[in-house]
């Protein structure tokens, strides 16, 4: 029997995976199981479920029946869907960009009055501690016409304030405004993201360039864009599903003339309130959609604009 | 080029005074070092040159202006971080190039001053990468390049190469001494490294809680340590400081043997001894016995621990390597040529031995 | 013995903070009370109401469970008024474990066309409550294709509500006979008590209808209608609804600058109530509004703050518009229901017929929320009584009574929520001119109807 000398070592070995050894991939599955079955349980199932609903006539009470597309065409069809859709988004549009900026400079601030910022920071998130039907409660009569001490302080001003939520082309723009409040949460992001850059980077900048919009602009932004990137998907997603604002002041007609009707009040009421469970699945689904394209086309800029500590080369 | 120059520098965290009025004129072309045991206040003053820290009374001036109230980016001076404080979203020549954009200076203009920085330090093909994908001393390199770039009055250096690894640091040490010749910059200096100080530096600053014990060439404050602390801080081993009484014909040690050569009336003195200024001996001609207690070899010389009859202590170098065992007994002969004499208030006394070594 | 758990105790009127309500309830975690079913005992879910309602309502059922030698009572109150209660509660349905008897404050009709609800008649049939005891327009409020889904026990009855003493100081006769009788002398009386200063309406007379949910009342008043249960079509664009709205509008253009924003800025003139968005005062209550629609559980309220600046108010019947021919009231029933599931129809129905009888009685006399089941011998409220007098609080209960039986259907579509929301919108619509009211009133029509034949397909 001949023997065959073995090829050289070089050509047959292959290079090691070393990141990924096979007992340390195992172990990593065994680690991330509980995450999984949690994801499958509470994301992955319902997400199915959701589609499937969308795709029946579903009353909440008996069995869903299987319409097809019917949902989605009713969707299309309907007035609602779409007035909700184009206030959502002129909502989110003009929302997310104001709030990042105001979060943004007050975390500059905060960051800055190093004595007071732990005292700062608390009534910053305080407001949180309010649940959000109150706070638009407060507001609501805060801005009351005429009566409201918003109104009597600016015509003592000797301005002319609009009806504010009761105007049907200022109520819009009112719930805009009223979505800015409470920022804590975007603001805490921020200066965690501020307090993270190095001192000695910072002054290294300071070496650099004495004015400090330089800095702002070169060096403190860039470093917290991974912060930026949260603070504008989170609020992408949130300020997609503005609910409880919405259904406080404008009911679940989005009074006045339908200028605060936004997109998930018309799933719930389509849900809850006409038990039209499936034409609700269809907006979830829908809403889904359109947030996850979103999110994705902010992920796949972001690799040019945001930069993580982690990150290659 | 510029010089730099504090007067009556005062610098409180709070209640603390951590910087207790300094005055020190640093020579334009100078490269200056500033070294201290920890938390002796060493980053604050240069950080106060720099303008990171306020300067709270007294003035600093760099090249002739005063700059006590300047931002840190008018006072014509470039710092060098212990971290490297390098942009970490920037590449390599864009952390160069940031000064000079902001600055205003054209695109062609700081290509050129990048490009030619870079080769001065060896790191033209770094320039495309990030810190991240940097090692050490290749971060070092960038971040001193972005201190040369700018073409500075003055380099600030905070323990610039306390993260690196031995071999590194000799090289980067070299690299920095190649650099002020070249550049001939004005420069200060801050390390814990005794060997840096004596290698570098034109002059060292000592420094010991927030004060300054001495200023003098690296010879200066190694032979002629003005008072105790100097003397108990520069140089490694340690200079011996033994307790002695200086009388009509000479300095008397405690344990009995008197040094000619000077004379005093009987006060209480330390003689400070350079481990490399004793010798063995005999039993008969020693000034000092004692029973060893560490023999270190260190290949071409050995040190050896003595714990002295009186309970004191001894160090000595010895060139070579001597076959010793812990616990011989062992006697030591002083060489009063370069050694110091301390009075009761710690400051150093005229000894007309330690002229001589000097000359 | 007998148990009470309280979810969210709230205050607050009845028709107010709905909307709030909802969102408050999507945090609401329900009582282990309210899962306390069981055979032998009786368990009622509240949707809402204040502490005496409850207190009232535990204690109807806790007497009648000890009569009937029942095991010891549950009542659930405060599970939220809106969505939120119908949530809760279809949960528990779908769960299987229902309570045994659940208060509604929406029509039955929805939830018991889709099988939520069991069917009553056979029960009723023989019992102490027969249909015939029910005012038919009241009974078709829980009643689909023929189907009796629910009970309303009592209800709000609506009426007009006049304040006599502004009605005196203008030299108006304020006795109830000569309360206009049609939408034209009502409007031309109005007229008188209205006075702007500037953009500000300092006092009113009356109001063109905006409420949602009485605008079947006032198609009624005008010979419409809204919904046509015999044939399924919903009626919205009428001749008579279209010239209703029509009506309405040149009112409000006429006396009121066009402009309901000018209105609220003045003051709460829609309802009986401090308003829950503006926090405004009720301009009746202050004596700036001369009369107003409004349902008879202002009678229970009207005492409190604010208290009235005025001492004598009466109530009459709802005037007749022009293409009308007799006058018609209008209800907002407390329904009840027994859940499919219940451990205890027949214990619960017991309850029931012993509630429209008897437990109306004392429920009435507390809260003044009208018994609806004619063998009724109501009593009038003691608060009532006391602030008006006996003969008055007499008056006022036997005109209420009269007026329940002339209620009109307005509770009896299987999309009754799609429907109010569609009224609103058009509403909404016509008043602010962004629509004309043939076009909103179509639009409504069309999207009602739709929705109908939706839910009832297969
Ligand atoms: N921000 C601060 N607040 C209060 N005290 C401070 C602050 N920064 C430094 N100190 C104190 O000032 C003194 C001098 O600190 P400094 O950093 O200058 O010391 P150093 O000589 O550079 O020490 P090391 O060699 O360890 O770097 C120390 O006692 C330190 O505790
Ligand atoms: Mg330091």
């Amino acid at each position: 029997m001949p023997i065959t000398s073995a090829p050289p070592e070089a050509a047959v070995l292959p290079r090691r995976n070393r990141k990924a050894q096979r007992g340390e991939a195992r172990a990593g599955v065994l680690f991330a199981l509980p995450w999984i079955i949690g994801m499958t349980l509470f994301v992955a199932i319902p997400l199915v479920v959701t589609f499937y609903i969308a795709q029946t006539k579903f009353q909440i009470i008996g069995a869903p029946k299987w319409v097809g597309m019917q949902n989605y065409e009713a969707l299309w069809s309907d007035p609602a869907f779409w007035k909700s859709a184009q206030n959502t988004l002129i909502f989110a549009a003009i929302s997310v960009p104001v709030k990042l900026i105001i979060a943004l400079g007050l975390a500059l601030l905060l960051n800055r009055a190093t004595a007071l910022s732990g005292f700062y920071r608390t009534v910053f998130y305080l407001p949180f501690l309010m649940p959000a039907v109150a706070g638009s409660v407060v507001f609501m009569l805060l801005l009351t016409p005429n009566a409201g001490p918003v109104n009597i302080a600016l015509e003592a001003m000797g301005l002319n304030p609009p009806d504010w939520l009761l105007d049907p082309k200022a109520a819009l723009w009112t719930l805009i405004l009223l979505s800015l409040w409470p920022l804590g949460v975007e603001t805490l992001v921020f200066l965690g993201g501020l307090q993270n850059i190095p001192k000695d980077v910072s002054e290294a900048a300071d070496l650099d360039s004495p004015k400090r919009w330089h800095k702002l602009v070169w060096i403190t932004l860039p470093l917290i864009t991974p912060m930026v990137l949260f603070n504008l998907v989170i609020g992408i997603i949130y300020s997609f599903q503005v609910f409880t604002q919405a259904i406080v002041i404008g009911g679940t007609t989005g009074t006045p003339a339908e200028a605060t009707l936004m997109y998930m009040v018309v799933l719930y009421r389509a849900a809850f309130r006409y038990f039209n469970m499936g034409l609700a699945a269809a907006m979830a689904t829908v809403l889904f959609v359109v947030v996850l394209i979103l999110t994705l086309l902010i992920f796949k800029t972001a690799r040019s604009w945001v930069h993580y500590e982690g990150g290659e080369t | 080029m510029g010089m730099v120059q504090l007067s009556g520098v005062r610098k409180f965290y709070g209640a603390l005074e951590v910087i207790k009025g300094i005055d020190l004129t640093v020579e334009p072309g100078e490269l200056v070092v500033f070294v201290g045991p920890s938390g002796c206040g060493k980053s604050t003053l240069l950080r106060m040159i720099a303008g990171l820290e306020d300067v709270d009374y007294g003035r600093v001036e760099i090249a002739s202006k005063d700059v006590t109230e300047a931002p840190p980016a008018q006072r014509g001076v470039a710092m060098v971080f212990q971290n490297y404080a390098l942009y970490p979203h920037m590449t390599a020549f864009d952390n160069l190039a940031y000064g000079l954009r902001r600055a205003g200076l054209a695109r062609n203009a700081v290509d050129k001053r990048v490009q030619e920085t870079a080769a001065l330090l060896q790191i033209s093909d770094l320039l495309k990468r990030k810190p991240k994908a940097m090692s050490g001393g290749q971060r070092q390199r960038v971040a001193i390049g972005r201190a040369i770039v700018r073409k500075p009055e003055v380099f600030l250096f905070d323990e610039p190469l306390s993260n690196l690894d031995a071999a590194l640091r000799v090289e980067m040490r070299s690299q920095i001494a190649r650099l002020h010749q070249e550049l001939a910059a004005t420069m200060i200096f801050v390390t814990h490294d005794q060997v840096e100080a004596m290698t570098l530096a034109d002059r060292i600053v000592v420094l010991n809680a927030g004060r300054v014990e001495q200023i003098g060439t690296p010879r200066e404050v190694y032979h002629s340590p003005a008072n105790l602390f100097v003397a108990g801080f520069i140089g490694s081993p340690a200079m011996n400081l033994l307790p002695a009484t200086l009388g009509p014909s000479g300095v008397a040690l405690v344990s009995g043997p008197v040094l000619g050569g000077h004379s005093g009336t009987g006060e209480a003195v330390t003689l400070g001894v350079r481990p490399d200024r004793l010798t063995l001996t005999s039993p008969e001609s020693a000034h000092l016995s004692g029973e060893a207690k560490l023999i270190e070899h260190l290949g071409d010389e050995t040190i050896l621990h003595l714990a002295l009859a009186d309970g004191g202590a001894l160090t000595i170098k010895l060139a070579g390597d001597v076959a010793l065992t812990i616990g011989a007994r062992v006697h030591a002969r002083i060489d009063m040529v370069g050694a110091s004499l301390f009075g009761a208030d710690g400051r150093a006394m005229r000894l007309e031995g330690a002229r001589e070594t000097e000359a | 013995m007998s148990n009470t758990t309280f979810a969210v105790p709230r205050q607050i009127s009845r028709r107010g903070f709905l909307a709030s309500s909802a969102a408050l309830g999507t945090a609401m975690v329900l009582p282990s009370g309210a899962f306390a079913q069981a055979e032998g005992q009786l368990l009622l879910w509240l949707p809402g109401g204040s502490e005496l309602f409850c207190k009232i309502h535990t204690g109807l059922l806790e007497g009648f469970s000890a009569g009937a030698s029942l095991g010891a009572a549950t009542t659930v109150c405060g599970l939220g008024q809106d969505t939120e209660f119908t949530q809760s509660l279809i949960g528990a349905i779908t769960a299987g474990n229902p309570p045994d008897i659940s208060m509604l404050w929406d029509s039955p009709v929805s939830l018991g066309a889709q099988g939520a609800f069991m069917p009553l008649d056979d029960m009723m049939k023989g019992s102490k409550i027969p249909l015939e005891t029910w005012p038919a327009g009241l009974l078709s409020s829980c009643q689909f294709k023929g189907v009796t889904y629910g009970l309303p026990i009592t209800a709000g009855v609506y009426s007009m509500w006049y304040n006599e003493e502004m009605f005196e100081a203008k030299g108006i006769p304020s006795d109830r006979g000569s309360f206009p009788k049609t939408w034209d002398e009502m409007r031309k009386m109005s007229k008188e008590f209205t006075v702007w200063d500037g953009d500000k309406l300092v006092s009113a007379g009356f109001m063109p209808n905006r409420v949602p949910e009485t605008m079947a009342i006032w198609s009624a008043l005008n010979g419409g209608m809204m919904f046509d249960e015999t044939n399924l079509k919903y009626q919205i664009d009428s001749e008579q609804n279209i010239e209703m709205m029509t009506f309405f509008l040149e009112w409000l253009d006429e006396e009121y600058k066009g402009d309901f924003n000018l209105v609220d800025r003045s003051g709460n003139f829609l309802d009986g109530y401090p308003n829950s968005t503006t926090g405004m005062g009720p301009a009746f209550r202050e004596g700036r509004q001369a009369g107003m629609q409004s349902g008879s559980w202002l009678l229970g309220d009207i005492f409190a703050d604010p208290v009235p600046s005025f001492e004598r108010w009466n109530l009459a019947a709802n005037p007749v518009g022009a293409s009308g021919s007799s006058s018609v009231s209008g209800t907002w029933p407390n329904w009840f229901v027994i859940p499919v599931g219940s451990k205890n129809p027949q214990a619960a129905f017991d309850y029931l017929s012993y509630l429209a009888i008897e437990g109306s009685v004392q429920w009435y006399q507390q809260i003044p929320d009208v018994p609806t089941n004619s063998q009724v011998q109501r009593k009038a409220p003691a608060g009532l009584v006391e602030k008006r007098g006996q003969a008055v609080a007499d008056d006022i209960t036997a005109f209420l009574g009269e007026q329940a039986a002339v209620v009109t259907p307005m509770w009896n579509s299987p999309v009754q929520s799609f429907y109010t929301d569609q009224i609103a919108r058009a509403v909404e619509k016509i008043y602010t001119k962004a629509s004309p009211v043939k076009d909103a009133l179509g639009e409504a029509q069309a999207a009602t109807q739709a929705e109908l034949e939706r839910v009832l397909a297969g």
